[in-house]
């Protein structure tokens, strides 16, 4: 796990510097780009409730708009993959909501975060993000985690859950609020040891 | 800058579902992306969701998926996006926002001035820039919806604590505030906001049962 969370740290040192040669038009820096972040950015884009059929569709929208938008991009403001994910769950919720008009990108949000947000010690914590995710999930058992995944992705209501699962609806509730103060209590003590 | 007051669980899990709407998501989003804490539990919970999800309907990914992107790129009509300009002419808009549309200054009582962000339209709050004079006391209200606060600059104090930049305050109908701002300067906050605020005491009914800001 450790060695994975290092490995996961060296690429992401590496993003600000491949999408400053993006943002001056180089093809093979983006296609690193692309090899090194699909995997993770693709499960924001599930994460958001888009169906696994139009998840490659909304991702190749994402990362056109990261082609067009490098420029933009400030590596002493935010991370490289917190800007880019940014960019991936609005370009998702836009996807789902069907809006008339385009949503203004909150990748320019980030430009809020201070200086002191945006040290390297700040990637590393969003690389150590999934580590934490799979032992958490590794922890449940296998209905818990259709339960998760049904809630949060699919959007699929308490009742319908409890009616799936044959428990009462004050069990689902407790069982995803568990859930959530797991992810939470392994997201503190990471950030403690950090 | 230390942020003591952060969005409950709930919502951050909801704000990485997509399911706020765009006021809520605009809110939370400007938050999560200045407090590592909160931006970290963000990314846990996506990558989660988004495991749990591949586990039960793997898709392999195409093997030609880069290629996909460069040809969309190619047959895209649109030019690539120049760096934005370096000023920025108007100074009171915060970064976080500067690619939305804001309105223009509105007086809504004295030491007290909004800024309306225009959104796109689909959802039922609203969002806008508030800002407070230094040492100013909001008359004491309720909310008749829900009201999602973040603190730009400044600060003010109520009940709950004491709210600086970065921190995020949440109200409905079951809290009653009397929020101070405090004395170092004008208080410069972004918030989301459903329903109206209906003022209590005197003050309140002469200046009208509900004020929609």
């Amino acid at each position: 796990m450790a060695c994975s969370s290092l490995a996961s740290q060296v690429r992401s040192e590496r993003l600000p510097e491949l999408l400053a040669r993006v943002s001056s038009g180089e093809v093979r820096a983006f296609a690193e780009l692309h090899a090194l972040t699909r995997a993770r950015l693709r499960r924001i884009v599930l994460a958001v409730g888009a169906a696994p059929d139009d998840a490659d569709d909304i991702l190749q929208e994402s990362f056109l708009k990261i082609w067009r938008n490098a420029a933009r991009y400030d590596s002493r403001r935010a991370p490289a993959l917190a800007w880019m994910s940014a960019i991936v769950r609005n370009t998702a919720i836009d996807h789902l909501r069907i809006r008339r008009q385009p949503t203004y990108e909150l990748d320019e949000a980030l430009l809020f975060a201070s200086a002191s947000t945006a040290s390297p010690a700040e990637d590393f914590d969003y690389a150590s993000a999934e580590p934490i995710a799979r032992a958490v999930l590794a922890r449940l058992p296998e209905d818990r985690r259709r339960l998760v995944a049904l809630a949060y992705l699919k959007g699929e209501s308490r009742e319908s859950l409890s009616r799936r699962f044959g428990v009462p609806v004050g069990t689902v509730k407790t069982w995803l609020h568990r859930t959530i103060a797991a992810v939470r209590k392994d997201c503190l003590a990471a950030s403690a040891a950090a | 800058m230390t942020i003591s007051h952060h969005p409950p669980e709930d919502l951050l899990a909801d704000f990485a579902a997509g399911k706020l709407e765009e006021a809520h998501q605009l809110v939370v989003g400007v938050h999560v992306a200045g407090c590592a804490r909160c931006s970290r539990f963000v990314r846990a919970i996506e990558q989660l969701a988004g495991a749990a999800l591949e586990e039960i309907e793997p898709v392999p990914t195409a093997p030609d998926a880069f290629d996909r992107v460069m040809s969309r790129i190619e047959n895209s009509p649109a030019a690539r996006a120049a760096p934005p300009p370096a000023s920025v002419t108007d100074h009171e808009v915060p970064p976080a926002l500067r690619n939305y549309r804001i309105g223009k200054r509105r007086r809504v009582a004295p030491g007290l001035s909004m800024r309306p962000i225009e959104l796109s339209g689909s959802g039922k709050a609203r969002a806008f820039l508030l800002r407070s004079a230094p040492g100013s006391r909001m008359l004491e209200h309720t909310h008749t919806g829900t009201e999602l606060t973040l603190v730009l600059e400044g600060s003010f104090s109520h009940e709950g604590g004491r709210f600086g930049p970065g921190d995020f305050d949440y109200g409905d109908d079951e809290v009653e505030h009397r929020p101070i701002v405090g004395d170092e300067g004008p208080c410069l906050c972004l918030v989301a906001m459903t329903g109206d605020l209906r003022m209590n005491g005197l003050l309140g009914r002469l200046i009208g049962p509900f004020v929609r800001l």
